[in-house]
């Protein structure tokens, strides 16, 4: 090892930082921590507040489209008691038209024999 | 325990907290920043940051020669910048610079006052490898780490600064003061 280094090992030597310097490190760590927890909460309150917001969105969408679907249920449910009427409807037609046919054979049917009593009795005279 | 889990736990390394790190390496970093720029406030300025730095990086610290290496790294890095910024600024004269420790140590305050302004003479990366070594005695090879450059460029650094050093004190005091 030469002199030199000597001598530079000499003048670079480690030196005290001035006096409150690690003092002023820790207050500047608390402060910075302070604020992170600060920034942190206004964070979490911010996204809590968006969160909120979504949730109302969402209740509102799920009222709109519930209130949609029930409608359209209701409609569709009228619909079909509309078609089963026309059917009740058409039956008890096509009922009726067929018990006045069958009537009125039967009353035709009663009708005939008193006829040929009535030429019977013609013949006899 | 099985053998891996035992190796495992030898191989975590309790970190000091905070508080205790920034007062054991405080005249580390404080001394690397000073001498690299040459300015007490602006040292003091360098180290806060530096600090501040592990403070909020200190769960990402794996031992206790992680920290050093790191706190030495960032430290040469920070003052290289704020060299390079402050470049155009009028310079501190060194002789109004306080430097108590090394006046104390040196036999001839007027070598030690010339050799401080040889050495910030030097150019910013010679500078920080000079500094690293007969400052934190660093070997070439953990420099050359340190400060991402091959070992050969280091002891080149050392070799022309110290030639370069060697020559201007030389001339100034004579071959004697050497």
């Amino acid at each position: 090892m030469t002199r030199l280094e000597d001598q530079l090992r000499a003048v670079l030597q480690h030196e005290e930082p001035p006096a409150g310097f690690a003092d002023r490190v820790l207050a500047r760590a608390a402060e910075r921590d302070a604020r992170r927890e600060r920034s942190l909460w206004f964070q979490f309150r911010n996204m809590f507040a968006v969160h909120r917001l979504g949730w109302a969105t969402a209740v509102v969408a799920i009222v709109v489209v519930a209130s949609g679907v029930g409608l359209r249920v209701e409609e569709q449910r009228r619909a079909e008691g509309e078609a089963a009427k026309r059917q009740v409807m058409l039956a008890l037609r096509i009922t009726g038209e067929k018990w006045q046919v069958a009537a009125k054979e039967i009353s035709g049917k009663t009708d005939a024999p008193s006829d040929q009593s009535h030429r019977d009795t013609e013949n006899q005279e | 325990m099985s053998s891996t889990s035992l190796g495992q736990v030898a191989e975590v390394e309790l970190i000091p907290d905070f508080p205790t790190l920034l007062r054991q390496h405080q005249r580390m970093v404080f001394s690397i920043a000073l001498h690299l720029v040459r300015d007490r406030m602006a040292a003091e300025e360098i180290a806060q940051d530096v600090f501040l730095k592990l403070h909020q990086n200190l769960f990402s610290m794996k031992s206790a020669a992680h920290i050093e290496f790191w706190l030495r790294r960032v430290t040469v890095h920070r003052a290289i910048d704020y060299g390079r910024k402050h470049r155009n600024d009028p310079d501190v004269a060194l002789d109004e610079l306080q430097m108590p420790a090394a006046e104390a140590q040196s036999s001839d305050p007027f070598i030690s006052r010339r050799l401080q302004a040889l050495i910030a003479s030097l150019p910013e990366k010679a500078r920080a490898v000079v500094v690293l070594r007969y400052q934190e005695d660093l070997m070439p090879e953990e420099i050359a780490k340190l400060l991402e450059m091959p070992v050969g460029t280091v002891k080149s650094h050392l070799q022309r600064s110290l030639a370069m050093l060697r020559e201007k004190l030389g001339r100034t005091l004579g071959e004697a003061a050497l």
